[in-house]
């Protein structure tokens, strides 16, 4: 039995409706990678590219001109392992934020889960972010870094970051769904954002007086997780607590406020 | 309530539906300096200023098990809005629906096609955004292909390479093999050649005969004098009739009558393009003594009556009234230039008139669109400015039975004769 009824929201995550749509979330995931590197010449490789030039381009400047500091690890490896789960958080926010817009035409023409299009917008990014890990392997043999038992960290720190991109992208898909300035502001922010990251520097740099406030920022903790994870590093697991806590909180206000926006998308997109 | 529900197989039940839109809800939305300056204005009514449209009004109707319902009315009735309500895409702003069992709605076909991917992936895809599950897809895959009449070389071509009818094929056969339980259904007949467009109707008679509830809203009253027994009236968001379908399609064509002077053009609801310099205000259609004529049949003689809103002075305008079949097809046009006649300088408010002499168009509805322009610029140009019906016509007396419909829309005056004594043995 269906009811419609103004504002038919109860559940929290309508988990029995996303399950039967399952085979929805795997198409338009599809669609959107398919989609996305459709009629390139090189296809999937510029998924490898963007994050391999941009570890390129800071070893040079960060690296080599502004000679920050990187662990007693070489600099290329120290940015790369930072920027797999960095690249895969801001692509899916990017993604996420025009995702509400780009499916307008299935909005107001037919049901289904809307939490769906965030989802797979993050979905599709998750390839990507896959065949990082590729490289990763390539400059690891390169510089005679070996995979330890702390590698195996990365499992549970990717679901990590799928958690923390699925509070943050599904907020930000609401919010430019309904107010189109966020299209103009999430890349801007998303920038800003990285730098107050520790993707090109080590939290360290800060001293330990900002390291607290650095870790406020659920990001900080998944990519100095990461880097331990690829450098056999110690973990810092109060940062990898708080990062828990932090996207946690993100999530309940990232899915509410999509409930409570949801209704408005077909007036309004 | 439930059950009362299983006692006579109700499938929906909708209760005291209401939906009002807010007018201007996106421009007034659609950027976060509105809403940050409303709430910096500590303006807590800011919602009252807005004009509140009334698409829907305490809309009661209960639909059994089984039953083919028609839902008729005039563009911006609600007919659309109630659909989309019950296919929950917009919720409504007070009532209750109730629904038993799986509920599909078709109010478009091809629905995320996207044509980058192939016929494949968009057979599952748009499967997948209709509700269908992967294995469901994958054992009517055979069968959605075949009632397409797609070639299976073409299968794994993207689709921006289909020709328009083979895409509108494919994304009809899609929908065609639904299996839900409630099936709405919008407008979905206006697609494709005459061939798929018969197959299409004789794919919905297969539907509705196995049992299953069917809501169809169109403006194909023959279509829905062939499929439905029971048909629905709504005008302004009321349910206005509720019976036999012969019946709701007079009552619609009286509905149609008392409606002799037409809505003001210049309202705010009309879709309108041009710079408007000159606008429309208002049509009529008048007999040739120029009093209103308050229903047109074929063959008559009436005059088309546009009165304008001139802003700015414009010199030799040109004017055109395109004809428009119900199912979006433009039939004809009346043009000033075709004529040809030049209409001088128009300065202030001003009417023009246009006389048309034995329309030639087949009884049934019919659509206006009005543009308006200069050498250089539109002015304006408003889609479906005008709702035209055109009666059967005792002058054409072998009209009067539609049981299959008219082919084509039109009629031409002709005669026939028989000569047996020119035969040669």
């Amino acid at each position: 039995m269906i009811i419609i009824k103004p504002k038919n929201r109860i559940t929290f995550i309508p988990v029995n409706e996303l399950y039967h749509y399952k085979d929805l979330l795997y198409f338009l995931t599809k669609k959107n990678f398919i989609v996305k590197y459709k009629q390139t010449l090189i296809g999937v490789s510029w998924a490898i590219i963007q994050t391999v030039m941009q570890m390129v381009i800071f070893s040079i400047l960060f690296g080599r001109f502004a000679k920050i500091p990187s662990d007693n690890v070489p600099y290329p490896i120290f940015v790369f392992s930072a920027l797999i789960p960095w690249t895969f958080f801001a692509n899916s926010l990017s993604a996420c934020n025009n995702s509400i817009i780009n499916h307008a035409g299935l909005i107001n023409k037919v049901y289904f889960p809307r939490l769906l299009i965030p989802l797979s917008a993050i979905g599709s990014q998750l390839i990507d972010f896959g065949l990082s890990f590729i490289v990763l392997i390539g400059i690891m043999i390169y510089y005679h870094f070996s995979i330890c038992w702390a590698f195996l960290m990365i499992f549970p720190l990717t679901l990590l970051t799928i958690f923390t991109a699925i509070g943050f992208g599904v907020f930000i898909a609401a919010l430019s769904g309904i107010y189109r300035d966020f299209r103009h502001i999430i890349p801007f922010f998303l920038s800003i954002w990285m730098f107050m990251t520790p993707v090109i520097y080590p939290p360290s740099l800060l001293g330990s007086k900002f390291e607290f406030f650095i870790h406020l920022n659920p990001m900080s903790g998944i990519v100095t997780g990461f880097r331990s994870a690829i450098l056999n590093q110690s973990f810092n697991w109060i940062a990898l607590l708080l990062a828990l806590i932090i996207s946690s909180l993100f999530f309940i206000i990232g899915i509410f406020y999509f409930n409570k926006a949801e209704d408005r998308f077909a007036d309004v997109v | 309530m439930l059950s009362d529900m299983e006692k006579t197989e109700t499938i929906i039940q909708i209760q005291q539906l209401s939906k009002q839109y807010r007018l201007g809800q996106k421009v007034v939305f659609d950027t976060l300096r509105e809403r940050l300056s409303h709430i910096y204005r500590k303006h807590p009514d800011h919602f009252s200023e807005q004009k509140v449209v009334q698409a829907l009004k305490d809309f009661n109707l209960n639909i059994n098990k089984g039953e083919v319902l028609g839902i008729i009315g005039f563009n911006g009735s609600g007919k659309s809005t109630l659909l989309k309500v019950i296919s929950r895409i917009t919720p409504p702003s007070t009532g209750e629906i109730r629904i038993r069992g799986s509920v599909s709605s078709l109010l478009d076909i091809g629905l995320g096609f996207h044509p980058d991917l192939t016929g494949r992936e968009n057979i599952y895809l748009n499967g997948a955004i209709l509700g269908m599950k992967r294995g469901e897809i994958t054992t009517k895959f055979a069968d959605i292909v075949a009632f397409s009449g797609i070639d299976e070389k073409f299968l794994d071509t993207p689709v921006k390479r289909y020709s328009s009818g083979m895409f509108v094929r494919l994304a009809f056969s899609i929908a065609a093999h639904l299996d839900s339980d409630l099936l709405l259904i919008d407008e979905v007949l206006a697609v494709g050649d005459f061939e798929f467009q018969k197959k299409c109707l004789d794919k919905i008679d297969d539907i509705t005969s196995s049992k299953r509830t069917v809501l169809f809203v169109s403006h194909n009253l023959v279509a829905i004098e062939r499929l439905c027994h029971r048909t629905i009236v709504i005008n302004a968001g009321e349910k206005v009739f509720d019976g036999e379908t012969s019946e709701a399609i007079e009552h619609f064509y009286n509905l149609h009558k008392r409606q002799t002077v037409p809505d003001n053009l210049l309202s705010p609801d009309i879709i309108r393009s041009g710079n408007g310099d000159v606008k429309f205000k208002k049509i009529q259609i008048l007999d040739e003594d120029l009093n209103l004529k308050p229903e047109v049949s074929t063959g008559d003689n009436f005059t088309i009556k546009i009165d304008l809103d001139v802003q700015q002075k414009i010199l030799n305008p040109r004017i055109a009234v395109y004809v428009k079949s119900n199912l979006g097809q433009t039939l004809f046009r009346l043009y000033n230039i075709d004529s040809p006649q030049c209409l001088g300088c128009i300065e202030k408010h001003a009417s023009i008139y246009c006389s048309i002499k034995n329309i030639p168009l087949l009884p049934g509805n019919y659509y206006l669109n009005l543009w308006i322009a200069d050498q250089f610029n539109t002015h304006d140009f408003v889609e479906h400015a005008y709702n035209l019906i055109i009666w059967k016509s005792a002058r054409l007396s072998t009209l009067n039975t539609p049981e299959s419909g008219y082919p084509g829309n039109v009629f031409v005056e002709h005669k026939w004769k028989m000569d047996t004594s020119s035969i040669q043995n």
